[in-house]
C-alpha cells in the first residue's frame, strides 16, 4: 500500500523535472538559434555586456544577451575595421540606454538608422550609389553617465579617429543618491565572468518578462507605488529629492563641458543632441509613466525628474554656445508623434529613433561640406593601424 | 488571443476550466462557455461580438421555427432567411472589396474607367468558421437531421465555443450534440489525459514546428524574386509543412480544448501528406470542411448522380467555393480551380492511376499538392508564375535564409508529416513514458511561447 505514493510521488517528481529540463534547454537552442547566444553563455545580464577595468567601462567583445549584440570590438552594432578608407566618413555616438537602444527591434536604433539614412541622403544628394563608406558607430553603453563618457572617449573613441562625435548624455544620472562618478575596475586585464554564470536558469528571465507583459498596467503602476514608498520608509523624509538641486545641475553642466572637451581632444567636430523625454511635451499627463520614471529613481520624484531634464536642456543650449558646438534639438521632429516614439519616458521605439536619425542625418548633411560627404566611394590605404586594441576573439 | 499565447495559457484557460468545472449545473455550463467564448473573441475587436450575436439570435431563432412549423413556407424561409443574413454579413465582409475590385478590373479591360469608393472593411476573425456553424446547422435543422435546440444557451455555447471558434474545425451541431446535452452531468477526469495530450501535440506542431518553419518560410518567400530553384523548392518544402503543422496543430489543440470540457470535438487532419490520390488528401486534409462541402454543396448540386460532366461540372463548382471561402483572392479561386482539375482528373483515371505502386501515388500527389500551395501562399499571379518558373526551369539565385537549419527543419518536419503518427494515432496517454515525453514536449514549446517568438495561425485569415 505504501508503494503507491511513493511511485506517484517519484512518477511527478519525474514529469516536473523532464518539463523543467526541457523548458530550460529549449529557452538555451533557441537563444542560440535565434541571436547566436552560446548553450553555456556567461552573460546573464545585460550589464553583462559591459566590463570595467582599469580603462573604465567599455563594452564587452561578442558579448550577447538577448536582442543585443557586441561585436568583437565591444560596440553595438556590425563589425568594422579601425583602419578607415581614404575619405570616408566616421561618425560615433555616445550615451547610454537611450543610445544604445533597449526596446527598438534589432538595426533599428537610431545610430544605426542615422547610418542608414545618412547613406541614402548622401547617395542622392551626389548622384552615387548608397556606399559603406559612411559608418556610424555606437558607442552608447547602458548607464553611461558622463563621467564614464568623458573616460570612454578617450580611452575607447579617440583611436578610432572619428570625424565625427554626437553626445547624447542622460542627466537623469544626477538625481541618484549619489552623484555619477567614472566607474573604474581594480585589475587592468579584462574582468571575466564567473563560470557559474552559465548555470543560471534562463526561463526565469522569459517567465518574468512574460508577467510583466501580462500584468494590467494599473497593477504595474500600484506595484511600483508601493515599491517606492517602501524605500522611502526606510529612509528620513528629507532622503527623498523634491525640488531640482542646484548643486546636481551644476555638476551635470561641468560633465557636459568636459565631455565635450574630451570629443573635441579627439580632434573630431562635436555635436551635442539635446535629451528629450515624454515630459518635455506640452500635451503630456501620463502620471504613470512619471511613477515608473520615480521607481528608477526612488530617492527623488517624478516631477523633479521632468524639471531636471528642462534643467539639463537649457544647460546643453549654453554649453553648445559657449563650446561653439552644434546643438541638435530633436524636441520639434517629435511633436505630433511623440506617444508612439517613446518606449517608456526616456526611451525610444523605432518610430522615435527614426525621427532622432533623420533629424541628425538632415543636420549633417546641412553642416558637413559636400565634398567630405561625397568623395567617400574610392578605396584606398589605410590611415589608422590595422590592428584593433579592443578586439577580442573569445565569444561570451 | 491565440491558444499559444500566455495570456490563454496563464489566465484564459486555467480560470474557464476552474470555474466550468466548479459550476454544476447545465444552464450555468452553457452560461460560462458562452461568456468566455465572447472574451475571447472580443480580445481582439469587441465590436465583433455583436456581430456574432447577431448571426446567433437569426439561427437560433430560426431553430425555433422548424420546431414550430413542420412544412410549408414559413419552414422554407427558416432556412432560406438565416442563411441568406448569414451569407450576406460573410460577403459583405469578407469579399465586398475583392468584388468591387474584380469589377473594376474587368471594366477596365472593356475600356471603361470607373472608379467607386473602396471601402476600409475589418474582416472579423472567424467570421468564415462560424457562419458555416449557424448555415450547417440551419440546414441540418431544415433536414430533419437534429432536432433543434430550444435553449439559447446551449446554442451560444455551440456557436462561440472558443476552442473551435476562431479557425474551426467546423464542428456540425449533430457531432456534439449528445456532449453538449450531457455537459451537467459530464465527468472532469474521464477525458482529461486525453484532452491533454491532444493539446500538447498541437502545441508542438504550432509552436516548435509550423513557426519553426516560419522563421525562414516567411523572409524566403517575402523576397521570392532572389530565389534560386533549389532555393523556390526549400521555401516551398517548407511552407508545405508549416501549412499542415500550424493548421493541424490548431485543430488539434482545439480537440484537446473541446475534450478538457467533455466535448468530443472531431478529427480535422489524417496525416493528408500520406494521402494516394486527390479524393484521400480531401480525406484527410481539413476533414470538417471538406466533409461540409461534400454534404452541403456538392450532393446538393447533384453530386455523381447525373452523369460524368456533370460530376466534374459539381466538382469544379464544389472546389472553386471552397478555394474562394478560403480568401477574397483570384490565386485562391485558382488553387481551388487546381484541386477541382486533380479530383476531375483522378476521376477520369482512376483505374490507372490506383494500378500504380502506392510509393510513387504518394510521392506524386504531394508534389502535386505543393505545387497547389504555390498558388495558396502566393499573393498575386505574378509571384505564382515566378516560383513555378524558377522551381521548374534551373535559375540562378539564393537560397533561404539559414538554409542548413532550414533543411534540417524541412526533413525532420517531412519525416513526421510522411512517417509519423499524426495526433490521433499517438495512443494511449496514461503509459509513464508517453507522460515523460509530453512533459518534455510541453516544456520545450512553453520555453518558445515564453520566448515570445509565437506567432498567429495562418488560418485565421480565412
Amino acid at each position: 500500500m505504501a508503494a503507491r505514493p511513493v511511485a506517484r510521488f517519484l512518477s511527478g517528481t519525474a514529469l516536473v523535472l523532464t518539463f523543467g529540463v526541457a523548458l530550460e534547454i529549449t529557452c538555451r537552442i533557441e537563444d542560440r538559434i535565434a541571436n547566436g547566444i552560446p548553450l553555456l553563455s556567461r552573460v546573464t545580464q545585460p550589464g553583462h555586456l559591459i566590463l570595467v577595468d582599469t580603462g573604465g567601462a567599455r563594452g564587452r567583445p561578442n558579448a550577447r544577451f538577448g536582442q543585443w549584440r557586441m561585436n568583437s570590438m565591444g560596440f553595438r552594432g556590425p563589425e568594422f575595421t579601425f583602419s578607415r578608407r581614404p575619405g570616408s566618413l566616421r561618425v560615433v555616438v555616445e550615451g547610454a540606454s537611450e543610445t544604445f537602444g533597449l526596446y527598438e527591434a534589432p538595426g533599428r536604433e537610431f545610430p544605426r538608422q542615422l547610418e542608414d539614412s545618412l547613406r541614402q541622403r548622401t547617395a542622392a544628394m551626389c548622384g552615387a550609389p548608397s556606399t559603406d563608406a559612411i559608418e556610424v558607430i555606437n558607442g552608447a553603453l547602458p548607464g553611461m553617465a558622463l563621467p564614464s563618457m568623458v573616460r570612454h572617449v578617450a580611452s575607447v573613441v579617440t583611436p578610432l579617429h572619428p570625424d565625427v562625435i554626437v553626445l547624447y548624455p542622460s542627466p537623469g544620472f544626477y538625481l541618484d543618491v549619489q552623484p555619477p562618478r567614472a566607474t573604474v575596475g581594480p585589475t587592468a586585464s579584462d574582468s571575466s565572468l564567473p563560470a557559474a554564470n552559465a548555470l543560471r536558469l534562463r526561463l526565469v528571465d522569459r517567465l518574468r518578462s512574460q508577467v510583466k507583459s501580462l500584468t494590467p498596467e494599473i497593477v504595474l503602476t500600484s506595484l511600483r507605488r508601493r515599491s517606492i514608498e517602501k524605500v522611502e520608509r526606510q529612509h528620513p523624509t528629507s532622503w527623498k529629492i523634491r525640488s531640482v538641486p542646484e548643486e546636481r545641475v551644476a555638476l551635470f553642466e561641468r560633465d557636459l563641458r568636459r565631455a565635450v572637451g574630451a570629443g573635441r581632444q579627439t580632434g573630431a567636430r562635436v555635436i551635442l543632441l539635446g535629451h528629450v523625454n515624454q515630459t518635455l511635451f506640452p500635451d503630456f499627463n501620463d502620471a504613470a509613466a512619471l511613477v515608473a520614471w520615480e521607481k528608477q529613481f526612488p530617492n527623488t520624484t517624478g516631477e523633479t525628474l521632468a524639471d531636471f531634464h528642462r534643467r539639463a536642456r537649457e544647460i546643453s543650449v549654453r554649453v553648445a554656445r559657449d563650446s561653439s558646438v552644434d546643438l541638435v534639438d530633436p524636441t520639434k521632429a517629435l511633436e505630433g508623434h511623440w506617444r508612439d516614439s517613446f518606449a517608456d519616458f526616456v526611451h525610444f521605439t523605432d518610430l522615435g529613433a527614426a525621427t532622432i536619425a533623420g533629424q541628425l542625418a538632415s543636420y549633417l548633411v546641412a553642416a558637413l561640406p559636400n565634398t567630405t560627404l561625397c568623395r567617400s566611394s574610392s578605396v584606398g590605404g589605410i590611415e589608422t593601424p590595422p590592428f584593433s586594441p579592443l578586439a577580442s576573439g573569445v565569444p561570451w | 488571443m491565440l491558444f499559444n499565447s500566455a495570456v490563454f495559457l496563464f489566465a484564459f484557460l486555467p480560470v474557464t476550466y476552474l470555474v466550468f468545472w466548479w459550476l454544476r449545473t447545465k444552464d450555468a455550463r452553457y452560461l460560462w462557455l458562452t461568456l468566455t467564448g465572447y472574451v475571447f473573441y472580443g480580445y481582439w475587436d469587441a465590436r465583433f461580438c455583436l456581430l456574432m450575436a447577431f448571426s446567433t439570435l437569426v439561427s437560433y431563432t430560426a431553430g425555433l421555427g422548424f420546431l414550430r412549423w413542420k412544412s410549408g413556407a414559413r419552414r422554407r424561409a427558416c432556412l432560406v432567411v438565416p442563411i441568406v443574413v448569414d451569407l450576406l454579413l460573410l460577403g459583405f465582409f469578407k469579399y465586398f472589396n475583392f468584388a468591387l475590385d474584380s469589377t473594376v478590373s474587368i471594366a477596365r479591360l472593356f475600356g471603361a474607367e470607373v472608379s467607386p469608393p473602396h471601402l476600409n472593411i475589418v474582416l472579423p476573425v472567424g467570421i468564415s468558421f462560424y457562419t458555416f456553424h449557424t448555415i450547417t446547422y440551419i440546414v441540418d435543422c431544415y433536414r430533419g437531421v437534429i432536432t433543434p435546440t430550444r435553449s439559447l444557451f446551449e446554442f451560444s455555447t455551440y456557436v462561440s465555443l472558443f476552442s473551435q471558434l476562431v479557425a474551426g474545425p467546423i464542428v456540425r451541431f449533430r457531432q456534439i450534440e449528445a456532449d453538449l446535452e450531457n455537459i451537467g452531468t459530464a465527468s472532469r477526469t474521464r477525458w482529461l489525459a486525453t484532452g491533454v495530450q491532444f493539446f500538447i501535440v498541437g502545441l508542438v506542431e504550432k509552436v516548435v514546428v509550423a513557426d519553426s518553419l516560419a522563421a525562414f518560410v516567411d523572409p524566403a518567400l517575402a523576397n521570392y524574386g532572389a530565389l534560386s530553384t533549389a532555393g523556390a523548392w526549400l521555401a516551398m518544402l517548407g511552407y508545405t509543412f508549416q501549412l499542415y503543422f500550424d493548421f493541424s496543430g490548431y485543430s488539434t489543440m482545439a480537440v484537446g480544448l473541446g475534450y478538457l470540457f467533455g466535448l468530443r470535438i472531431p478529427q480535422n487532419f489524417n496525416s493528408p501528406y500520406k494521402a494516394l490520390d486527390p479524393s484521400d488528401f480531401w480525406r484527410r486534409w481539413h476533414i470538417s470542411l471538406s466533409s461540409v462541402l461534400r454534404d452541403y454543396l456538392y450532393i446538393p448540386l447533384g453530386g455523381n448522380r447525373h452523369g460524368e460532366l456533370k460530376a466534374y461540372r459539381n466538382l469544379m463548382l464544389t472546389m472553386l467555393l471552397g478555394g474562394l471561402w478560403h480568401g477574397a483572392s483570384w490565386t485562391f479561386v485558382a488553387w481551388g480551380a487546381y484541386h477541382g482539375l486533380l479530383l476531375s482528373a483522378y476521376r477520369r483515371f482512376e483505374k490507372p492511376w490506383d494500378s500504380l505502386a502506392p510509393v510513387a501515388r504518394r510521392g506524386i500527389m504531394f508534389v502535386a499538392v505543393l505545387i497547389g500551395w504555390v498558388f495558396f501562399r502566393s499573393t498575386s499571379f505574378e509571384m505564382a508564375a515566378h516560383l513555378l518558373r524558377v522551381m521548374f526551369v534551373p535559375s540562378p539565385g539564393a537560397l533561404v535564409p539559414q538554409w542548413h537549419l532550414a533543411l534540417f527543419a524541412v526533413i525532420a518536419a517531412g519525416w513526421w508529416a510522411l512517417g509519423g503518427p499524426n495526433a490521433f494515432e499517438v495512443g494511449n496517454p496514461d503509459r509513464p513514458r508517453r507522460r515523460i515525453v509530453l512533459a518534455a514536449a510541453f516544456g520545450a514549446s512553453l520555453a518558445i511561447i515564453l520566448g515570445a517568438r509565437s506567432s498567429p495561425f495562418l488560418y485565421f485569415q480565412f
